[in-house]
């Protein structure tokens, strides 16, 4: 038979992880939401609605945890330390990071009432404090759980905390940049031919399909609203696609141009260089290379050709 | 410096996207453009997410094709033409000499004229500065007035009410949108529309505008009175040809064209964008103009093309379409909606109450032939059926060819040897 005080701290214990793993499921899911990862498969409505459902349960799980201490017969805690911070006196810094973490979470949440008036910037930049409360938090559990002892209870929180971390990691500006920048390093190693790289931004996107108009071979929007494309469309259909790209309202679509590398045979001897006629090199190459190399040789000939600059190498 | 000049007047879609082509077709003169504007942006976003906050300014800004070599001549406005001496001046003093001239400055709305447009909570809703300043006096204002229920009139409502505000939708047509989307489709938005919690004024026009100590009254031709923070005024539909009178040019209701976009009258001139009164071969001989934002981008093309082809220059027959997203509805139109076609109504899911969210296709079709489309919420048949509206190209023979007088210019023969080049 167990204690008044052993069941109630059971009870708080319990819906306080579970509490945490809602809000965290909340926090990866407003994540999810926030950069569109989901919209290709999962209607934009229902991600909204299970993130507000699970945020709300969360929320909600926690208000539990934080009264359910009160009913402790020998506990110390009061109704004033779960409402103002640092008014505890034996573990002043971890109920703080929780009650400060789950008033601010409740403000968030009661603002999504004002969110229209509040405008979409203005509420987003609120919103972002949702980071900061979940990982006051965190530190909640990790400094005031006493059941985080063993390695796999406070090494799963810590887990899931480097997840959101790295998850939100990956979703900033900086990150998009770098890995196109490696992309395109590594893209110009390893393709010779040129190649457009077609990339459409989901959350822009508003599968309105003037793109299908104007290159039905590339875009395609599904019976069931979904976009279909392909990510890579070689340079004699670029026409169409920039053509899609120009048209769409919501100017969604991007085009990188992986660069072209046209390879002409190497030159031995100026002189002979310039007496060789364009049209026997331009001869040579074909299909898709034609113009460009045309385009360049005219270019290099006419450089050639000024007076007092020697021919290039 | 090159001797051949193209002078692109306005920097919009048109004007940019003519520039675009100037270059991507191998021309090789001097392309010059001047804006009223400081910067080219997309004028759709300014009734939409400008005004919600979803974008700034900046974001806006329109991307002009990587290549393009232009010297921009912005901040300052075309005010005369004189097509002898081939010189357009400007406000500031200026004058620009050209080869060929691309006349793509726009059509404005026009509010009646003793409105006090600018006093302030009075605005119109024009250019991206115009968005702007709306969006910062919608600080502190709860109910806007919207007057005109239009396609903007209706999108600037909406981007209100996603905004928490209320809003009243002034217009003297029974229905909002109708002669966008036709009277089928313009009466299921309405009632849509409705619904969402605009209340709309219908068949009402404003009789008179006063300035209170905080905020408008309107009188409506009813003797109605409304009291709002901000009015929103987005009627009227004017080409912008001010700065073309005394010349040579027929510029009633927008400069007339030839079926090239060649303005008639005048020689190595082309005109693009909202601001052209062309024939549309694809569907009729008289001559009209199409304010849309893909038509201004196409005729921005064309108009270069025409330039640069000179006597060889094919008939402009472009698809016209457009877009716009209001209160959860995608509204796409495709094509024309002339009086007395036959309309067919096809509903997505039939039985349902609320058509248009539910999803519907109106197909317009003289005889037999599909002419127009209005879809709402229906992207994938609206796709499928726009695929014929495209593949039928089959141009209306132009009854009697407009005279262009001289003998049009080709400036691609300054190009030299591009014409090759662009064949290989």
């Amino acid at each position: 038979m167990r204690s008044a005080a052993e069941s109630v701290h059971l009870v708080a214990a319990s819906v306080g992880f579970a509490s945490f793993f809602l809000l965290w499921l909340a926090v990866v899911w407003g994540i999810v939401l926030r950069n569109g990862w989901a919209q290709t498969r999962i209607k934009h409505a229902t991600v909204y609605t299970f993130h507000m459902v699970v945020a709300l349960l969360g929320l909600s799980l926690g208000i539990v945890h934080a009264l359910a201490q009160l009913a402790n017969p020998v506990g110390l805690i009061r109704l004033v330390h779960v409402l103002v911070p640092f008014s505890y006196r034996y573990d002043r810094i971890g109920i703080a990071a929780g009650v400060i973490g789950l008033e601010v979470l409740t403000a968030l949440t009661l603002s999504v009432m004002v969110q229209r008036r509040l405008g979409h910037t203005r509420w987003r930049a609120l919103h972002a404090f949702a980071y900061m409360a979940f990982m006051l938090v965190v530190a909640h559990v990790l400094v005031s759980g006493t059941d985080t002892g063993p390695g796999y209870v406070w090494g799963s929180v810590l887990v899931a905390w480097l997840f959101t971390v790295v998850l939100w990691l990956v979703s900033t500006v900086w990150f998009a940049t770098t890995r196109r920048r490696l992309a395109r390093n590594v893209n110009s190693q390893r393709q010779p031919g040129g190649v457009l790289a077609v990339n459409v931004d989901a959350v822009r996107c508003g599968r309105f399909a003037f793109c299908e108009h104007e290159a039905p071979e590339v875009f395609r929007l599904r019976s069931d609203g979904r976009l279909s494309y392909r990510a890579s469309v070689a340079v004699g259909e670029a026409q169409s696609v920039v053509r899609a790209a120009e048209v769409c309202p919501t100017r969604a679509i991007a085009l990188t141009q992986v660069p072209s590398v046209v390879m002409l045979e190497r030159r031995t001897d100026p002189a002979i260089e310039e007496s060789r006629s364009i049209t026997s090199t331009r001869d040579r190459l074909h299909g898709r290379h034609r113009l460009t190399a045309a385009l360049r040789l005219r270019r290099d000939t006419r450089r050639s050709t000024r007076p007092g600059r020697p021919p290039l190498s | 410096m090159s001797q051949h000049h193209v002078l692109i007047v306005g920097s919009g879609r048109a004007g940019v996207a003519a520039a675009e082509t100037l270059r991507g077709d191998g021309f090789r003169g001097d392309v010059t453009i001047l804006g009223e504007e400081s910067v080219p942006y997309d004028r759709p976003q300014c009734s939409k997410s400008v005004l919600t906050g979803h974008a700034r300014p900046r974001d806006v800004w329109l991307p002009v094709r990587q290549g393009t070599s232009v010297r921009w001549r912005l901040g300052r406005r075309a005010v005369g033409l004189d097509p002898y001496n081939r010189v357009v001046t400007t406000d500031t003093g200026e004058e620009f000499e050209y080869d060929g001239l691309v006349i793509a400055t726009g059509a404005r709305p026009s509010p009646p004229s003793d409105w006090p447009i600018g006093a302030p909570g009075l605005h119109q809703l024009h250019t991206l500065s115009d968005s702007w300043r709306l969006r910062q006096d919608l600080r502190d204002a709860g109910r806007v007035a919207i007057i005109g229920g239009g396609l903007t009139g209706c999108e600037v409502a909406c981007s209100m009410w996603s905004m928490g505000r209320d809003c009243v939708l002034i217009d003297s047509n029974p229905q909002v949108m109708t002669r966008a989307l036709g009277e089928v489709v313009g009466a299921l938005v309405t009632a849509e529309v409705q619904r969402a919690g605009i209340s709309l004024r219908l068949g009402r026009r404003v009789r008179q505008l006063s300035r209170l100590k905080r905020g408008w009254l309107l009188v409506l031709d009813n003797g109605e009175q409304i009291r709002a923070d901000l009015v929103v005024t987005t009627i009227g539909d004017r080409p912008d040809t001010g700065w073309l009178d005394g010349t040579p040019l027929d510029v009633t209701d927008g400069v007339l064209c030839d079926e090239s976009l060649r303005v008639v009258g005048a020689d190595g001139i082309v005109a693009a964008g909202a601001v052209a009164r062309w024939p549309n071969l694809r569907y009729r001989r008289t001559p009209r103009r199409c304010g849309q934002w893909i038509a201004a981008l196409e005729q921005g093309n064309a108009a270069a093309q025409t330039l640069l082809r000179g006597p060889w220059a094919r008939p402009v027959t472009i698809l016209p379409r457009f877009w716009t997203e209001q209160f959860g509805l995608r509204i796409q139109v495709c094509g024309d909606q002339p009086a007395g076609a036959e309309v067919t109504v096809t509903e997505m899911r039939p039985g349902r109450r609320d058509t248009a969210r539910a999803g519907v296709l109106v197909s317009h079709s003289v005889e037999g032939r599909l002419v127009g489309l209005v879809a709402v919420n229906a992207p994938h048949a609206f796709t499928a059926m726009a695929r014929v509206l495209i593949a039928n190209t089959t141009p209306v023979k132009p009854a009697t060819v407009i005279p262009v007088s001289p003998a049009p210019r080709a400036i691609s023969q300054y190009a030299h040897g591009d014409r090759r080049a662009r064949v290989a």
